[in-house]
């Protein structure tokens, strides 16, 4: 398959060739892998968290992610294993993109939030419903994207980040970015680390055997060839170890060890109203479980994924177009796995219209290659009307889809090689006001989702993975941001974020488990010179924990509350104090049956830059 | 990674429960406690419960040990039960590495054993000492061992390594069996002195080695071939009923009044033990509403036939009971995952 690559690109050069001879220079360079999160999305909506957003959270993605988006998180106990459920989906129907390359595990299909740690990222977007054309497998609820970027122009600079709370919790990071010419530099590495002892007031104990730590090691480089050529470089590196609480003092002491390493070199190329980007990656995740910490046994897994991407961008009057090639192969070895190989190429195409000054619309198409499924034939179709300047209608469709991880096709005893895709068609329709002060967006989406993958025993008594399951999830989003200056240097804002979600089971008619009906999320600042204060409000409805969906079975519905104070100190190395009070209430509760979490807690934080 | 734990979690569920030899505790007129003159039904979680059964019928209550304990739980993944002589049931659970003691007849609490237990499975009682297989490492069955518990002190005062996979354990008049096959793999069993802690021999069987029950001086074995039958005095082999190759990989054996009880999918057979082979007739079969969980755990006791269908393991399951000519008598919803019966 690699081959066909190769030739192609080998067909293209000579027309890049031909391409370096224009030599007018328009296109700003924007060192942005993940371009078409910028370029392609008519229709559907985005929510972007900046850096400094980033930094007043904690380093956990889930808790940022908790607080700034729409996505319901089932975390096993803090800071345990922590999967997404985006838009009533299950956890590997939401894909995690790192500047643009899909890095959901290639043998569960999902991620693990709390294996990543946000504070390196420059920023986050959330794409609300399918992506598969753009980002493959698994961008079915939606996608998150960790994207790490660089700026035109670098100022030298050295950031320091330094906070201690409640549990024994340090977070720390430190990052450098520099700029000699045509050479920028950006290199970050954070680190996490708790005790995560809190107290279970109602079983007279502490959390026990949850201490965690994890590391971000983070490189951005990039070289301006010459005006119109760049190389650069991504590389994150994420290691951890965290052992997983207990339910009971007389379980055995699990732990869990993971490091998985991200590597992008990118060749990108732009023209007058062209761009060609050539990006090579190569990433891995390797972990080991210890069953019991005592004992000291373990099994473990790696894989190894190669990524190769090539894409064409040509802009002409009022169209845009991008093709794309992309190939990945990924092999894994572990203990309990058995001639796991995957090659996957796909080819896709862009098309963005701006049909009147105030219509446009797109179409995205994208064919996968492959021998070991039936290849779905993927698209999307989106427009976007602009009723008033102030008032915008839009509309997008898409069929996508979730190729079976190495788990369900090579498990030694039950991975069943037979496996089709799970396949989602969905729609979504919204409008979004947007006026100086107050910005308001509402959604409506519906997706069915079938040959859902699950594991069920088969007629000899094995489990095996089937696709059997068929689901149809609707619901509403809404949201809303408000701004306002009250004098000189004092400002409120508001942003509120609620959703509506049924995930039914085709068969039962019932809710799936682990997902809330309601869901809603709030922030207040008020902002006044050098300091500010915040208060941030979560709510997750209850959700059923059991199939059939009994009343007498569910986790209670929650409210938190959290309160944040900055004071910012510009003489002295530009630095920022916050203090911050999370679950001010001490409301107890658990996010999981039987998994209490931690009540009221408190942290310190320093940043500062020089 | 949640698969994995996911895939453990399911492996365990596999496990079929057989039951304890109780039959000789006649039940007195006047009841000894509130779940005296009735059954328990043990369902395995997540957290695990045990619902009571009057034998009667008139009475079904969920839930009981946390109803009677204020609140606490037994722990993850309840595999199974036994008695011992003073009126004390252990229940043992496997996620949680413990067995929780309460008194038979009124479920209260009485202690807890929850030291140098690894993945503990079934257990038997013999000289005031309980016999516990443990299934340590998921990984190799060369740490499996027997913990050999002191019952006045609920403490584990020595352990026989077996070095194989471990599962069933039963007890004769001299001896312990213990079942060194598992999810149909497997065809040993080995026979323990109690009084040294030494295995003394090994049986071998024919491969896909399911259940073994002891009843009238004789070890019954289910395989994926036939039923041996072997003389306790020696050990030998008396004879092997052949079972059908259509109902290879049968289970849930039980002896009751010369009969062997066995199911296969969602069928339940009886056979003759006089015979030389094993009836490939149904017997009766029920309706799952589904195909997996069903017969999760399954019973014969005192002319009855028990079984339970733990659904999808994600919501309640329930139980049925027929008696032994096949004609339904009583059923109910339990909790989640039902997988053995327990009898007062």
């Amino acid at each position: 398959m690699v081959y066909r690559f190769v030739f192609i690109l080998a067909c293209l050069s000579p027309f890049l060739a031909w391409a370096q001879n224009t030599d007018v220079k328009i296109l700003d360079t924007v060192y942005l892998t993940d371009q078409q999160l910028k370029s392609f999305n008519t229709g559907q909506k985005q929510t972007h968290i900046s850096d400094s957003v980033i930094h007043s959270q904690s380093f956990s993605l889930t808790d940022v992610l908790q607080r700034e988006s729409h996505i319901y998180f089932k975390q096993n106990g803090y800071g345990m294993v922590s999967s997404a459920s985006f838009r009533g989906t299950t956890a590997s129907q939401t894909a995690v993109i790192w500047n643009g390359i899909n890095i959901n595990s290639v043998l569960t299909g999902q991620t693990d939030f709390n294996t990543l740690l946000s504070a390196n990222f420059s920023s986050i977007d959330i794409k609300a419903g399918g992506g598969s054309v753009l980002y493959g497998s698994g961008a079915i609820g939606g996608s998150v994207h960790l994207n790490q970027d660089l700026s035109q122009r670098i100022e030298e600079e050295h950031e320091f980040q330094t906070g201690y709370g409640s549990f024994n919790t340090f977070e720390s990071r430190y990052q450098y970015k520099n700029q000699w010419d045509n050479f920028k530099l950006k290199l970050a590495y954070a680190r996490r680390q708790s005790d995560n002892d809190f107290d279970i007031p109602n079983q007279n104990r502490n959390n026990l055997n949850g201490q965690f730590e994890m590391n971000s090691l983070d490189a951005i480089v990039a070289l301006d060839v010459s005006d119109h050529h760049q190389l650069q470089y991504f590389g994150n590196y994420s290691f951890g170890e965290r052992n997983f609480s207990l339910l009971r003092p007389s379980d055995p002491k699990t732990k869990f060890d993971n490091s998985d390493s991200r590597n992008m070199l990118a060749w990108q190329s732009q023209w007058k109203n062209m761009q060609s980007k050539l990006k090579l990656a190569h990433l891995t995740e390797n972990f080991t479980f210890y069953d019991n910490l005592d004992r000291d046994t373990s099994s473990s897994s790696s894989v190894n994924t190669n990524w190769l991407q090539y894409e064409f961008w040509i802009e002409w009057q009022k169209v845009k177009i991008n093709a794309i090639l992309n190939y990945q192969s990924a092999t894994a070895e572990g203990n309990q796995l058995e001639n796991a190989q995957r090659d996957v190429a796909g080819i896709s195409f862009l098309f963005q219209h701006q049909l009147f000054k105030d219509f446009e619309y797109e179409i995205t198409l994208r064919q996968d290659v492959n021998d070991d499924f039936e290849n779905p034939f993927l698209i999307s179709l989106g427009a976007v009307y602009e009723v008033k300047p102030y008032w915008n209608m839009r509309w997008h469709a898409s069929k996508n889809y979730r190729l079976p991880g190495f788990n369900d096709l090579f498990w030694v005893s039950g991975g069943n090689t037979n496996l089709n895709p799970e396949t989602a068609y969905q729609t979504e329709i919204g409008t979004a006001l947007n006026f100086k002060r107050l910005n308001f967006s509402v959604t409506g989406f519906y997706n069915n989702i079938s040959d859902m993958i699950r594991w069920l025993p088969d007629a000899n008594g094995i489990w095996r993975p089937q696709n059997t399951q068929e689901v149809n999830t609707y619901g509403v989003e809404a949201s809303s941001a408000f701004r306002y200056k009250l004098a000189s240097g004092q400002q409120i804002n508001l942003k509120t974020q609620y959703s509506y979600t049924v995930s039914e089971n085709q068969k039962t008619g019932n809710q799936l488990i682990y997902v809330p009906f309601h869901q809603a999320n709030a922030n207040l600042a008020y902002v006044s010179g050098k300091w500010s204060l915040g208060v941030d409000w979560m709510y997750n409805g209850s959700v059923f924990t059991r199939t059939d969906n009994d009343p007498n079975h569910q986790v209670e519905d929650y409210q938190l509350f959290d309160m944040q104070f900055s004071w910012r100190f510009p003489q002295l190395l530009n630095s920022k104090l916050s203090l911050r009070a999370l679950n001010i209430f001490d409301l107890a509760y658990e996010a999981v049956d039987n998994r209490p979490m931690p009540g009221r807690s408190f942290s310190i934080n320093l940043i500062t830059h020089f | 990674m949640k698969t994995i734990l996911k895939i453990t979690v399911l492996c365990l569920s596999l496990l079929i429960l057989a039951c304890s030899s109780d039959d000789d505790n006649l039940s007195p007129t006047v009841p000894q406690g509130e779940f005296d003159q009735g059954f328990f039904v043990l369902n395995e979680g997540g957290i695990g419960s045990v619902t009571y059964i009057s034998d009667d019928f008139s009475r079904i209550e969920q839930n009981i040990f946390s109803s009677v304990n204020n609140g606490q739980d037994l722990g993850q993944f309840v595999q199974s039960l036994f008695f011992d002589n003073n009126n004390r049931a252990y229940i043992i659970s496997n996620g949680s590495n413990l067995i929780t003691v309460v008194d038979r007849f009124t479920f209260e609490k009485l202690g807890e054993i929850t030291t140098d237990l690894d993945i503990p499975r079934y257990g038997v009682v013999f000289n005031n000492k309980a016999y516990v297989t443990n299934q340590a490492s998921f990984t190799t069955g060369e740490d499996d061992f027997v913990a050999v518990i002191n019952l006045d002190t609920f403490e584990v005062e020595n352990t026989i390594l077996i070095g194989e996979t471990v599962e069933f354990i039963k007890s004769s008049n001299d001896r312990l069996f213990v079942q060194n096959a598992a999810f149909g793999f497997g065809n040993k069993i080995s026979v323990i002195d109690p009084n040294s802690s030494i295995i003394e021999n090994q049986i071998q069987t024919e491969s896909g080695l399911q259940n073994i029950e002891i009843n009238n001086n004789s070890l019954y074995a289910l395989h994926s071939s036939g039923l041996d039958i072997y003389d306790l005095n020696n050990l030998n082999p008396t004879s092997t009923l052949v079972l059908p190759e259509s109902l290879s990989g049968a289970k849930n054996l039980q002896i009751f009044n010369n009969e062997a009880y066995y199911t296969f999918g969602t069928s339940v057979y009886k056979s003759n033990l006089n015979g030389t082979t094993l009836s490939g007739e149904v017997l009766f079969s029920y309706e799952s509403s589904s195909e997996f969980g069903s017969m999760y755990g399954f019973k014969v006791h005192e002319s009855q036939i028990y079984l339970s269908d733990a659904g999808d393991f994600a919501s309640d399951g329930f139980i049925e009971i027929y008696d032994t000519e096949g004609n339904f008598v009583f059923e109910t919803a339990v909790g989640l995952a039902p997988n053995g019966f327990y009898f007062n």
